[in-house]
């Protein structure tokens, strides 16, 4: 290396040494500068925008052993439920006894409607509260032979699955339950 | 935490199912003749209709409830089609048979939307085999019948319960052989319409209809039986 090129790289050196000596001065306290500046822009931010912040900052999770019982109780008993209720070979046998259930699964339906012979052939509605397609309805009904049908969105629905039997009445369908003395019929 | 549980225990109470109650209002006869009378029917019917209703009510022929949802579903269709079906009933009420059962099905053809014509030509039919069957069966009437009427309430229906009547077994019978031949049923199988009578007695049996009045039409029951009544309906000439 020669002398001129050795001085160069030196006065560079010094240079660098210099500007980072005068720096040291402006760098002390920045963290804490930089923490105050941020709390002070989160006063300045709106409510709501604070709020979604915190809401969406990532946390640990905390368990808490009461909350974990109670989750895990409320599953088990939806569970036992759920499979009491809809998947038991003799469905429902306390409705049974007061009253006739219609049923019928109608996904996508927004109006159910049963119709008979016994109200006149006018429409009772069903309902679907838990929004599962299935639509029910209990009737009392005394001792005796029922034509209905049911009426999906105004449409005739006349072939009821759970129908003792069905017959063809101007031209469709209508079925038919036959209800005995102090029994009600389920579908 | 009792918040969660309450909130699940009511959604589960919602979703098992769902029990809606249906009332059909309590009609009197007197009722129904003040509708009428005030209703928007063709003059002519109407006349008919208040003439003969006072007395097929006292006699147990019209149910009350089911004729104001008749007359209500009749009003607005075409005066044609009033008049047929006004015409049909009143010769059923002159010879004395009950018409509750061809109001409610003409109230359910309506709700089905069918044509006028398609409902009266079920009607006729019905009609004429209802006539065919009272006739038929005469001769194996009971004697001497009770006849009482008294209006009782199960749950929230407000029912008409009458004591069953030989005239309720001569409706279910023609009913099962319209719902034959209504249904596309060979009008020559006595022996099929004979079957549909039998399991429709057998099945109201001791429910609706009483065994006393039930089992002596069972014991005559035979396709022959239901061969006379089918040609009289029709008119046909008997082999």
């Amino acid at each position: 290396m020669r002398f001129e090129e050795w001085k160069e790289e030196e006065l560079i050196r010094q240079a660098i040494a210099d500007e980072i000596s005068a720096a040291e001065g402006r760098l002390e306290g920045l963290e804490e500068r930089v923490i105050r500046a941020i709390a002070a822009r989160d006063l300045e931010c709106p409510a709501w925008k604070r709020w979604l912040r915190s809401l969406l900052a990532p946390r640990t999770p905390a368990l808490r052993l009461s909350y974990a019982l109670a989750a895990l109780l409320i599953f088990v008993g939806v569970g036992v439920l759920i499979g009491r209720f809809a998947f038991t070979p003799e469905p429902l046998p306390a409705l049974a006894q007061e009253g006739t259930v219609f049923a019928l699964a109608a996904p996508g339906a927004q109006r159910v409607e049963l119709v008979g012979d016994f109200s006149a052939w006018k429409p009772i509605p069903l309902a679907d509260p838990d929004g599962d397609g299935v639509w029910t309805l209990v009737l009392k009904l005394p001792p005796g032979r029922y034509e209905y049908a049911f009426l999906v969105d105004g449409r005739w629905l006349g072939q009821d699955p759970n129908a003792d039997e069905y017959v063809r009445t101007m031209g469709d369908y209508t079925s038919v339950r036959y209800i005995g003395n102090g029994e009600g019929s389920s579908s | 935490m009792r918040r969660i549980f309450v909130l699940a225990v009511v959604l589960l109470a919602l979703s098992g199912y769902a029990q809606v109650q249906f009332t059909l209002p309590a009609v009197s006869p007197e009722d129904v003749l003040q509708w009428l009378r005030q209703s928007a029917l063709p003059a002519a019917e109407k006349a008919v209709w208040l003439r003969i209703l006072p007395q097929a009510f006292d006699e147990g022929l019209v149910d009350p409830k089911i004729a104001q949802a008749f007359f209500q579903r009749l009003v607005g269709t075409p005066p044609t089609f009033v008049g047929e079906i006004t015409a049909i009933m009143e010769g059923l009420l002159a010879q004395g048979l009950p018409v509750t059962h061809l109001m409610n099905k003409v109230s359910q053809g309506i709700t089905m939307g069918r044509p006028w014509a398609v409902i009266t030509n079920e009607i006729r039919l019905r009609a004429s085999v209802l006539a065919a069957t009272h006739v038929s069966l005469s001769p194996y009437r009971p004697k001497a019948e009770a006849r009482a009427s008294v209006s009782v309430r199960v749950g929230s229906f407000a029912f008409q319960a009458r004591t069953p009547t030989w005239e309720d077994v001569e409706v279910e019978i023609a009913e099962a052989i319209s719902d034959f031949i209504a249904g596309g049923g060979d009008i020559n199988d006595w022996s099929g319409m004979e079957a549909l009578v039998r399991i429709r007695l057998l099945k109201l049996r001791g429910q609706r209809l009483p065994p006393n009045l039930v089992d002596p039409v069972l014991q005559v029951l035979t396709p022959q039986l239901i061969e006379g009544i089918v040609s009289q309906a029709f008119q046909i000439e008997r082999r």
